[in-house]
């Protein structure tokens, strides 16, 4: 065979050297490149060199190291393909809503950010409140993150769900024809209560209570004598001119306080042609916050303010003609000078004067209403034929079911929205009675006092999660509408209720039938029912025809005064009182309200038993000291607090603190070697005065006659203020500091700048300054406005993510508050007058803070806005030493909070602060930055009111004014012109840019008071 | 250079030392073995720098809050420890390059020793600033170099920036200073020293000194160079401290007189630590006849006289206080003496002011343990001095509402004694592993007062390059 054609590649190959035949062999024709080997070097052939081998290991560890440091596992998210509508990200929304923080009904509007409500502001459009919100309102939205909120229905103290629930309700009921009863709060919507009414009217003689742990029964029952209609009136405190208050803290907790200050501070204006300042006196023997800003104050115990009443009752009626409805003479002196002026102001502003009583006492309320009818105030400074509905309460009727509870006669049992197992007087019988009671539901949103010895437990809504209406007033409906899902499987009474009977139409159709019913046809504006409703729940309320309920004419059969309780030497008389933060106790859950300062007393996270300084100096008792208060049985212990201003024989004490479970608290803020808890574990919060309530005739009283005994034990009270005064102390040489001012109404109208009068010469290193070209934000604050309520505090700290810090670190003078409100008293420790200064950073121009930070973490804007830049702060704390206000805040600790839920109230404009960090009012700079934004997509230029930063915005006294002082006509601008602008510390040449307005008391004599 | 003898003199060296003696004594501890009191003494110390240790990591760990500081008393312990320790870290280089520059050659037996005391005084000074700070972690903040962090700049404006400077330019040139020093006397040691090893260390810390004349022409003029740019800082560093409080607002820091005051008040209580040290140094290492009584009595003069300008700072504090008819600044010089914390204000005059003019007695003077005695009072009294300042000034400033009392955790306080023994821990073993008194310049003025010099064969030769130092400044 003929050898086959060969191809060859190269000479090699055809040649077959021996070289080629050797590359055969192996796999690679050439060796693999070395870089190491020097051409001509001998290595053995594939051993790994040191160096290479060094190579390579160094180049796997520095890869294995850095494929280390990647940022986690990766987790795919998946976008929106179909955007939710009205869901813009880093958007906010703002929702109306009406608030119930309590049963005042203030209007609000929710902000929600990214499908959440961070903030809760008044609504400007409100009729009531008119902006205004309380520092609970403010606090609500933090409620609706607690973490420790109801879930989920429980059924004998066991978790369950809803269905086993509506099962075993519904069985037990339908065995029933009698003996249901529905204990609420005021009810004042009316859908809730007809709900209420429909489901009970399937049972024979059952009944719907009205209860309200701190009651003001005693005035709706003296209406439903005088005037024959069991109604609360409407006060009109911007009609009144002369206002007499006894007890009754309107200012703080009373009925509708924002109202009422709104109300209260629109009489009290000095801007315009004539000044219009109202008089205000106030008879009390606790310092209440009204008291504290009352023109005139006359301490008065609490056994004496009915034969106050008495006697210008007497005097009222000689000087008109008519009889005193008092049967025998007067039991009680009292001063006849007082008396006079008081007599003369109230016959001077016949129609123009109000007389309010916080005593819940039938008697007094019914001598009130006699001196309001004799100087013809119904009509006018109190409406009875527009009525208010904001409390319903009805003492005698909760008495009557504990003695039907008692005797058996109650077989089911279903309490809504209220905790008597805490706050009812002889709660212990109430919960004894309870046990032998088949069926016992509570609607509870925590699991509190009530819900703990019920067979069934239904979870409410919180506010900001249901739909609802409230008529506050006789033709004003306030709307609630929900603001995102419920956060746990929660029902509103009216769902549970409706269920219950069977039907189950969502509150939003109960309330939209209810609307088109009753409410569209009161109203004449607009025609179309949807366009109506859309209006109201967009406007958050509706004013329509109010009902015409015209009370009867006034009579009043003469009364014969009940014997006034004694003293001896050693009992005193006890005042219970709401604070202003934990109100009847429904807010004990929220870290907000219990570190918020109390106005007057400055003590957070207790209640504690104010002393008169005089009894605290005969007992010899420091602050903090503890003592046993013991009025019958009931025998509690109390730090004592000691009161200027306060009467010698009264003993007053917070209630709403005891609540079970707040023991939840004891992990807030620092743990630390040397730290203290808020609460030791099984604790609580204070201790309950409810048990020192009692039934004095038909109503409950929050007056009670107890003895004071020293321990001989302490538990220091958290103060975020120990000097009270603005004097120094006599001995280190008792000079008087202006950091308040203040004047009377005669010598302001003589001189409008008086107890201003403190020219300094202020030199200047340079002949002009920095010049602000653009905006020079600044912010006046009124004195004369500012009721000291606090209400800011809170909206500051649900604004700017102000942490919570717990008791030990407030005791350790660490607050972290960036608005505080300074109280400060003149007079002495007998008779003291209070000045309330809001003080937050003042923004200094010439700021000191910013020169002695090494780091350049605060600096000065171009629109005179002190900033302090977070993440460039290392904490020398220089700054805070040297803010002459003392205004700066560090953060001692991590205070942040590892509770996710808690977390979400978080506002996403403001960072969190870590440890070692310094912070302090920055003016709501995201404020200011969103406006101008705004502005700017608009197309315009700012203007005056554009801007409305938190603590301006949440004031119910309307006493902040923000804006830019470079425009001259905007209402800063005018407030610096107004001869009672003052700056504090002005002769120190900080230049600030917080500026106050003096204080002006309606008051005759020239007193020197503070300036 | 030739001595002027004169019978008026006293001689600045007792005990009739020849210039081997010197040596020998010097050298002498630092070849034999730790003795049980050294090792007690360090042991003790290093036991209480461990609790330093452990409160400032627990503090760094959990935060600042585990001081007793708050919103109105910004600090306390942290910058009263700090001036006082910058304080006494001023008698060393006081003496060694002041004096030094004033001729005043008694310094020689003391200077060393104080320049160590000097040294880890600042160390423990400046790591006041240091922990001080929310997040210490970031400290280099403060210093100005380019970066990357936008780059962000330092505010000259700022004292704490100044202190920065001011301190760590007085610990470099003190150290250099201190080091420059030694040098001769490492070779001395090197010369003298049998084990390899630590001739080695020795001759490696020696920079390879030969002892030869152009060695001492250039040691000396170093020397003085770096003596000159000393005397400033003496002056300058507690200047720039007391700006810390000079410049801010607050009643009580704000005051002109704060740079000499603070700098009197340095010197003040440098002398008074160096006299706590040497009086026990002078005993333990038995240098008695080196650090004589006269020149305890040397220094309780210069405390005297620093203690007289104290007094007169804090009268013309009170006077100005009623002169300028600020009613804050009164309130702040009444509520030091009256408030509450007038207790402290007591601790300071009585510390500061009344007890040390017993040494206007010579017999005080000369009585050693009156004048050690005295030194401690003196050094409590000044601590209290910057607790009065910085604490009653901030704790009641303009605004009543925040006034606020302040008190020390344990943490503070463990801080406090961890910053004692550091400070014993480095001088312990200063006074072990170095010459307590500097061999080449005690011999420089062994003559002195002398009628006739020491010969040098009266005891042992020195080994000859030693010698030929020795022969250089005899001249």
């Amino acid at each position: 065979m003929k050898e086959s054609k060969k191809h060859w590649k190269g000479i090699e190959e055809r040649e077959q050297t021996t070289a080629y035949l050797e590359t055969l062999e192996s796999e690679f024709p050439e060796p693999p490149p070395r870089l190491d080997v020097e051409p001509g070097a001998e290595f053995p052939e594939a051993a790994v060199s040191r160096r290479s081998f060094l190579t390579a290991a160094g180049f796997s560890i520095a890869g294995s190291t850095l494929a280390g440091c990647s940022r986690g596992p990766l987790e795919k998210v998946i976008p929106l393909l179909n955007r939710p509508e009205e869901m813009i990200p880093g958007r906010a929304y703002w929702y109306s809503s009406t608030c119930r923080g309590c049963t005042a009904g203030c209007g609000i509007v929710t902000k929600n950010r990214d499908g959440r409500p961070i903030k809760i502001e008044g609504n400007p459009e409100h009729p009531l409140s008119r902006g205004g919100l309380c520092a609970v309102g403010q606090a609500m939205v933090l409620s609706l993150y607690d973490s420790q909120r109801l879930q989920d229905p429980m059924i004998n103290g066991q978790p369950g769900n809803w269905a086993d629930l509506d099962l075993a309700v519904t069985e037990g009921l339908e065995a029933l024809s009698d003996g249901v009863f529905v204990l609420t709060g005021t009810v004042s919507s009316p859908s809730e209560r007809a709900r209420i009414n429909q489901f009970l009217a399937r049972f024979e003689g059952s009944e719907h209570i009205e209860y309200d742990p701190v009651s003001c029964s005693a005035i709706l029952d003296a209406h439903q004598q005088t005037h024959g209609q069991r109604r609360l009136p409407h006060y009109r405190f911007d009609r009144a001119r002369v206002i007499v208050s006894f007890d009754a803290d309107f200012l703080g907790t009373w009925i509708s306080p924002v109202e009422f200050t709104k109300g209260y501070s629109s009489g009290r204006t000095l801007e315009g042609e004539s000044p219009q300042l109202s008089h205000h006196l106030q008879l009390e023997g606790r310092m209440s916050l009204t008291g504290s800003n009352a023109d005139q104050r006359i301490k008065v115990s609490p056994d004496d303010l009915f034969a106050w009443l008495a006697a210008l009752t007497r005097r009222l009626a000689d000087r008109s003609g008519v009889d005193a409805p008092l049967a025998g003479p007067a039991a009680v002196e009292v001063d006849q000078d007082l008396l006079d002026q008081m007599v003369e102001r109230l016959l001077d502003a016949r129609g123009a004067s109000l007389v309010v009583s916080g005593v819940n006492d039938f008697q007094n309320q019914l001598l009130v209403n006699f001196i309001n009818h004799l100087l013809g105030n119904y009509g006018t400074t109190l409406d009875l034929d527009q009525p208010s509905f904001q409390a319903n309460g009805n003492d005698r009727r909760i008495f009557e079911l504990l003695g039907r509870m008692q005797a058996g006669e109650v077989k089911a049992l279903l309490i809504a929205g209220v905790n008597p197992a805490y706050s009812l007087p002889y709660a212990d019988q109430f919960t004894q009675a309870l046990e032998s009671i088949p069926i016992t539901v509570a609607f509870a949103e925590q699991f509190d006092e009530t819900a703990r010895v019920v067979r069934y437990v239904c979870p409410l809504h919180h506010a900001l999660e249901a739909w609802g209406e409230q008529e506050l007033t006789s033709g004003v409906i306030s709307l609630s509408q929900p603001v995102l899902a419920p956060l746990g499987r929660t029902r509103s009474l009216c769902q549970c209720l409706s269920s219950w009977m069977g039907n189950e139409p969502s509150d939003l159709e109960r309330l939209r039938s209810h609307f088109r019913e009753e409410v569209f046809p009161r109203q004449s504006k607009i025609g179309d029912f949807e366009e109506f409703w859309n209006q109201s729940v967009h406007d958050g309320y509706a004013r329509v025809q109010p009902r015409s309920l015209a009370a009867a004419a006034f009579q009043l059969d003469a009364l014969e005064p009940a014997a006034a309780a004694t003293l001896d030497e050693n009992s005193y008389a006890l005042v219970l009182y709401e604070k202003i933060s934990m109100r009847d106790g429904r807010h004990a859950h929220n870290p907000w309200l219990q570190e918020l300062p109390d106005p007057v007393t400055k003590v957070v996270w207790d209640n504690y038993a104010c002393i008169a300084p005089a009894v605290a100096s005969r007992l010899k008792l420091q602050e903090g000291d503890r003592v046993r208060v013991t009025a019958g049985n009931t025998s509690l212990e109390f730090p004592v607090q000691i009161q200027p201003g306060q009467h010698e024989k009264v003993i007053a004490i917070a209630l709403g603190y005891g609540r079970q479970g707040t023991d939840r608290f004891s992990k807030v803020g620092a743990r630390w070697i040397q730290g203290k808890a808020t609460v030791l574990e099984g604790e609580t919060i204070g201790g309950n005065a409810f048990l020192y309530t009692a039934r004095q005739g038909p109503n409950i009283t929050f007056v009670n006659a107890v003895s004071l005994e020293p321990t001989g034990q302490r538990s220091p009270l958290a103060l975020t203020q120990t000097h009270h005064t603005v004097t120094v102390p006599e001995k280190l040489g008792g000079a008087q500091r202006h950091m308040v001012r203040d004047t009377t109404l005669t010598a302001y109208r003589e001189d409008p700048a008086s107890g201003n009068h403190f020219e300094h010469e202020v030199l200047q290193l340079w002949d002009q300054d920095y010049v602000y070209t653009g905006h020079h934000w600044g912010m006046a604050i009124d004195l004369n406005r500012c009721t000291g309520c606090s209400a800011c505090v809170v909206g500051c700290q649900a604004e700017n993510n102000v942490p919570v810090v717990g008791k030990d670190e407030v005791y350790r003078r660490r607050d972290m508050h960036w608005i505080r409100i300074d109280r400060y008293y003149s007079g002495d420790d007998q008779d003291v007058e209070t000045v309330h200064q809001p003080m937050m950073c003042n923004h200094c121009d010439h700021a000191p803070c910013e020169a002695v930070c090494p780091v350049l973490a605060t600096v000065h804007n171009d629109e005179g806005i002190n900033q302090q830049i977070y993440n460039r702060c290392v904490g020398t704390r220089y700054c805070a030493n040297n803010c002459p206000y003392k205004v700066r805040r560090f953060n001692w600790f991590d205070y942040r909070t590892e509770d996710v839920r808690e977390n979400l109230v978080l506002n996403p404009d403001i960072t969190t602060r870590t440890r070692g960090v310094m912070e302090k009012c920055s003016l709501c700079i995201q404020r200011i930055q969103e406006a101008k934004y705004e502005a700017k997509r608009e197309g315009r230029e700012m203007v005056d009111g554009d801007i409305k930063i938190a603590c301006q915005q949440s004031c119910p006294a309307d006493a902040i004014v923000f804006g830019d002082m470079n425009d001259p006509e905007s209402r800063i601008t005018q407030a610096i012109d107004n001869p009672r602008h003052y700056r504090v510390l002005e002769e120190m040449n900080f230049r600030p840019s917080i500026g106050y307005l003096t204080k002006v008391r309606n008051k005759e004599d020239a007193g020197e008071g503070h300036g | 250079m030739s001595q002027v003898y004169s019978s008026l003199r006293k001689p600045l060296i007792g005990g009739h030392k020849s210039l081997g003696d010197v040596t020998d004594d010097v050298a002498r501890p630092l070849e034999r073995r730790a003795t049980g009191l050294w090792w007690m003494a360090f042991l003790t110390a290093l036991t209480v720098l461990g609790i330093g240790v452990i409160a400032v990591s627990y503090q760094i760990y959990t935060g600042i809050g585990t001081w007793g500081l708050n919103r109105t008393v910004g600090w306390g312990f942290d910058i009263t420890n700090f001036v006082f320790w910058v304080g006494i870290g001023h008698a060393g280089t006081l003496i060694s390059a002041i004096l030094f520059v004033f001729r005043q050659r008694w310094r020689t037996s003391i200077n060393r020793s104080a320049e160590a005391m000097t040294l880890f005084a600042v160390m423990c000074a400046g790591l006041f600033p240091l922990i001080h700070m929310g997040r210490p972690w970031l400290f280099f903040w403060i210093a100005p170099y380019p970066n990357f962090r936008g780059p962000l700049w330092v505010n000259f404006r700022s004292p704490l920036l100044w202190d920065f400077f001011a301190i760590s330019t007085y610990f470099i040139i003190s150290a250099v200073f201190w080091y420059i020093g030694l040098m001769p006397d490492m070779a001395t040691l090197r010369d003298r020293t049998q084990s390899r090893f630590k001739k080695v260390i020795y001759g490696w810390m020696s920079f390879g000194w030969n002892g030869s004349t152009r060695t001492w022409v250039r040691y000396e003029t170093t020397y003085m160079l770096l003596a000159a740019f000393a005397t400033p800082l003496v002056l300058s560093v507690h200047s720039i401290v007391s700006m810390d409080f000079a410049t801010a607002v607050i009643p009580g820091w704000h005051t002109t007189i704060f740079p000499p005051y603070f700098v009197a008040g340095a010197v003040f209580s440098g002398f008074a630590m160096v006299l706590t040290l040497m009086l026990i140094a002078r005993k333990v290492l038995n240098y008695e006849e080196y650090i004589t009584v006269d020149h305890i009595e040397k220094m309780c003069k210069v405390i005297l006289a620093t203690g007289g300008i104290v007094a007169l700072a804090y009268s013309m504090e009170a006077f100005m206080a009623w002169y300028s008819v600020n009613h804050y600044e009164r309130f702040v010089f009444l509520n030091r003496a009256l408030g509450p914390y007038a207790w402290a204000y007591r601790i300071m005059v009585l510390c500061n002011v009344v007890l040390p003019q017993l040494l206007w007695f010579k017999r005080v003077r000369r009585n050693l343990i009156a004048v050690f005695i005295m030194s401690i009072v003196i050094n409590i009294g000044m601590w209290f001095e910057r607790f009065v300042i910085v604490v009653t000034s901030l704790h009641r400033d303009f605004l009543p509402s925040s006034w606020a009392m302040y008190s020390p955790t344990i943490i503070e306080l463990a801080t406090l004694a961890g910053s004692f023994g550091l400070f014993f821990t480095c001088f312990l073993l200063f006074a072990r592993l170095l010459p307590f008194i500097a061999i080449g310049e005690v011999k420089a003025v062994l003559n002195y007062a002398r009628p006739h010099p020491p010969s040098s064969d009266e005891k042992r030769v020195p080994t000859p390059p030693a010698g030929k130092g020795e022969l250089a400044l005899e001249g």
